[in-house]
């Protein structure tokens, strides 16, 4: 059974505009889940999040994303045990290497059946694998600034602003069942403002962030079932 | 890592550890031969309009390699040639660097710098016979979104990152394809 799900989240324009005066620039975000099989997990369970870096991708997805996205998992008051990245790959050496690892399921499962490495992986204890891809990018900027200096001090006078817009999806893998059980897609896009007069007060809108902590609370979502 | 920068190039002297490779050993005792220039290789290029570039990944390759033996063989040690310092050990396994390149980002009008190293590696009997005879091309890179930080290092990081996904490329090529090259399932199969 296929669920699909659509939270849309949008600050309230009377807000965005205060938040945007004092505090950061807007972002506005939206999360879709996926769900293709059935989740749990235990206290034993432990998750892992990976990058999903090909060699022949155009872009990678950053590493702060995938760090990120572990580190809030991590943090969360879940029952569960969170793997980084580099400790899995270096325990699983060589089978999750980019030239290596698996881009589908079935890729997985034939890989599973060398014993090594589903031994590994059992005592990592490790019962989903969340690959990620996607990136946060710069899509457009606008405005200038001019900024002089003279004996007696200086300044800047302008305003610039610039848009970032992020795209990632999660991909969940159980590799206790061997199934692919959901996708989350996770968008969010944000104007940031720097206005001077004298002094630049830049406004910064923390697209990766906020797309990094829903990404992260959907999968915790997710997998609590 | 040592990692010194400027306009334009690098100076990169890889100092990492390498993970011990899971897969099934090849049931014999293997003797790791690499000579001084192996130990102490760098590749060294000059860019036009982007400056002089020097990664040294001689000690960082021989650590691989060691590793690597470590995973890929029953037991693996070093030996200092052939012969009589060899007869202690089923097989030798010689590595050279073939050749080695490195991109960067202006040149290939991405966002990666990108190192590329080939390795001959030989499996000999102790007196000298050949076993395998085998070029392995390893391929690593590194996107530069994940090293802008303010500073003079960016580059030279960046670079770093991808000599040290080739070095793990090379490694994992090792291990998992060695064993399932036809002179050494001829030999073993031979041996047994």
């Amino acid at each position: 059974m296929q669920i699909l799900k659509n939270i849309a989240m949008r600050p309230l324009a009377f807000c965005a505009l205060i938040l945007t005066i004092f505090l950061g620039g807007c972002v506005n975000s939206s999360v879709q889940v996926l769900r293709e099989g059935s989740t749990g997990i235990s206290g034993q369970d432990t998750v892992v999040v990976l990058g999903k870096n090909l060699q022949t991708a155009d872009h990678e997805t950053e590493i702060d994303y995938i760090d990120c996205v572990g580190r809030s998992l991590g943090n969360a008051k879940t029952p569960f045990q969170v793997i980084s990245q580099e400790t899995f790959k270096d325990r699983t050496f060589p089978w999750f290497e980019p030239r290596f690892a698996p881009r589908e399921m079935r890729e997985f499962s034939a890989q599973v059946d060398e014993p090594l490495l589903r031994g590994r992986i059992e005592e990592l204890g490790v019962r989903y694998i969340v690959w990620i891809e996607g990136t946060t990018e710069n899509t457009g900027s606008s405005g200038g600034m001019t900024c002089a200096w003279a004996g007696a001090g200086g300044g800047c006078f302008g305003f610039v602003s610039w848009e970032n817009s992020s795209e990632y999806e999660a991909s969940i893998w159980d590799v206790r069942e061997n199934v692919a059980i959901g996708k989350i897609s996770s968008q969010a896009s944000g104007t940031s403002f720097m206005p001077a007069i004298v002094v630049p007060v830049p406004m910064i809108a923390r697209v990766q962030a906020n797309a990094c902590g829903n990404m992260a609370d959907q999968i915790e979502e997710f997998l609590a079932g | 890592m040592l990692l010194l920068a400027g306009c334009g190039g690098a100076q990169v002297d890889m100092q990492g550890s390498y993970p011990l490779p899971l897969v099934q050993p090849i049931p014999v005792h293997a003797g790791l031969l690499t000579d001084a220039a192996f130990k102490g290789y760098a590749h060294e290029e000059s860019i036009d309009g982007y400056g002089d570039w020097r990664v040294s990944f001689g000690e960082d390759q021989q650590r691989m390699l060691e590793q690597t033996a470590r995973g890929l063989f029953a037991r693996a040690s070093n030996i200092t040639g052939m012969g009589e310092a060899a007869f202690d050990a089923d097989l030798v396994l010689k590595a050279n660097v073939v050749r080695s390149e490195i991109s960067i980002p202006q040149q290939t009008q991405t966002e990666f710098f990108e190192v590329r190293i080939v390795y001959r590696i030989e499996l000999l009997e102790p007196h000298g016979r050949e076993v395998l005879n085998w070029t392995v091309s390893a391929y690593g890179r590194s996107d530069t979104r994940n090293f802008r930080v303010l500073g003079s290092s960016e580059s030279g990081a960046a670079l770093a990152a991808a000599t040290r996904t080739a070095l793990r490329d090379a490694s994992a090529l090792i291990a998992r394809q060695l064993p399932m090259q036809p002179g050494i399932q001829t030999w073993l199969q031979q041996r047994r």
